[in-house]
């Protein structure tokens, strides 16, 4: 005797075909869209924790707005966003002349590759009385030991001073601590005279285009007691704006 | 009393079959109503989930408009720890006055240095040219150059002498950059 009949197949075929389509169709889209609510809502949860943080934090740093914009232009002077040789160059002129000693040759010898070998062009021969040569000649010097510094670049000088050995010595331990991030890579030292040496400077001086850091809520976070060390960073030199007095002549083509 | 089923076995079979069916289709029917119950569980529960998630973009969007609007004090602080981070590992950039500070103790009384040169990437790095007394005033140099911490193998180049005074060049390496 025959148990089941075809026609229980059928349902039991239509049913299961139902089941699979229903569940392929609806269920698991509908799955899928759950799960990815969900994702999303946590992710926004995190989202917004996150932003509330970084609104405090804003906050809270606009009330010491005055510092830091302080702070901002400190390191800013230490590590500009161009080369900006200029304040280094009258930075260093001041200290110099503060400690008694000439600055003969004050040359910028243009970008530093981190990776080729140095090819200083030769020097030119002291010449009488302080110049200034600025130059766009590019030289390539391996990169200084001074610990990975990422996102910086360099541009070389090669300054030469005169003057005895004991104001050369206090000159170069201010000129180290100035507020302008340098490093020197050779220095040359003869005498000339009695108590007159000569001292040839090579380094360079660093700047950093962009900023690289992860803008996230950590380093929204400013140590301020970090301000009192960076002041300690002294600036000598009064810096040149356009605005000051002391600029326009009838004819510039004459003697001053 | 016992029941006794007059049908033909025919309709027997038949009516059994019907009943078979009846009750697969209820059951899958049942089977299909659940399916839909729970996709609809499913639909509403993202839908509220949904409401949430808008309100949090809401949420999102204004605090993401508070902070632009203060812009400058972001770009700020991040330009004032980008730079900490970069004079944090410049600590060890090299002072090249230490070295001349170690020059001035390691120095003997009769002996004049000329020419001075430190330079870490040429060979060799360190070169003293320059008049002593004596040969030995010369040694007492290169020994107090080698007991240094900064100075290292200090070597004799070449000396002569001229008008009682040795004139000498010596060589020697950096131990380390301060």
């Amino acid at each position: 005797m025959k148990k089941y009949s075809s026609s229980f197949f059928i349902i039991i075929a239509g049913f299961i075909l139902v089941t699979i389509g229903v569940i392929w169709l609806v269920v698991i889209p509908q799955g899928k869209q759950l799960v990815k609510t969900v994702k999303d809502l946590q992710q926004s949860k995190r989202d917004i924790a996150d932003l509330t943080g970084r609104v405090e934090k804003i906050t809270s740093l606009e009330q010491r707005s005055e510092q830091l914009s302080e702070m901002t232009q400190i390191v800013s002077d230490y590590l500009p966003d161009s080369q900006k040789e200029g304040p280094f160059i009258v930075e260093t002129e001041k200290v110099f002349q503060d400690n008694g000693v000439a600055g003969d040759i004050m040359k910028i010898t243009g970008a530093v590759k981190a990776t080729a070998k140095q090819t200083t062009e030769n020097e030119e021969s002291a010449t009488a009385g302080a110049t200034t040569t600025i130059s766009s000649t590019t030289t390539s010097t391996p990169t200084p030991k001074v610990g990975g510094l990422p996102g910086t670049a360099q541009t070389g000088f090669s300054f030469t001073f005169k003057g005895n050995f004991p104001s050369f010595m206090n000159f170069l331990k201010t000129w180290e601590g100035i507020r302008r991030f340098f490093v020197l890579q050779s220095i040359q030292v003869k005498t000339t005279g009695d108590d007159e040496i000569t001292v040839r400077a090579d380094g360079m001086i660093f700047y950093k285009k962009q900023v690289s850091i992860l803008e996230n809520l950590e380093n929204l976070d400013i140590n301020f007691n970090k301000l009192e060390d960076l002041k300690k960073k002294n600036l000598y030199s009064t810096p040149v704006s356009p605005q000051e007095p002391g600029y326009g002549r009838d004819n510039p083509f004459v003697p001053f | 009393m016992s029941v006794i089923n007059l049908l033909p076995p025919e309709l027997k079979n038949k009516k059994k079959q019907i009943q078979l069916n009846m009750t697969a289709i209820s059951l899958g029917g049942s089977w299909i109503v659940l399916l839909f119950i729970l996709t609809a569980v499913l639909f509403f529960s993202r839908m509220t989930l949904h409401v949430s998630l808008q309100a949090n973009q809401s949420e999102i969007n204004w605090l993401q408009n508070a902070i632009d609007q203060k812009k400058d004090i972001v770009s700020q602080a991040y330009l004032i720890n980008d730079r900490l981070q970069v004079i944090k590992a410049a600590q060890v950039q090299n002072k090249f006055s230490v070295f001349l500070d170690e020059t001035i103790k390691a120095t003997p009384s009769a002996l004049q240095i000329t020419d001075f040169t430190i330079n870490p990437q040429s060979k060799p790095p360190v070169k003293i040219q320059g008049y002593a007394a004596s040969r030995r005033e010369v040694v007492k140099l290169m020994e107090k150059f080698d007991a240094s911490p900064y100075f290292k193998e200090m070597t004799f180049e070449s000396s002569n002498l001229s008008e009682d005074k040795v004139n000498f060049t010596i060589n020697g390496q950096i131990e380390k950059i301060p």
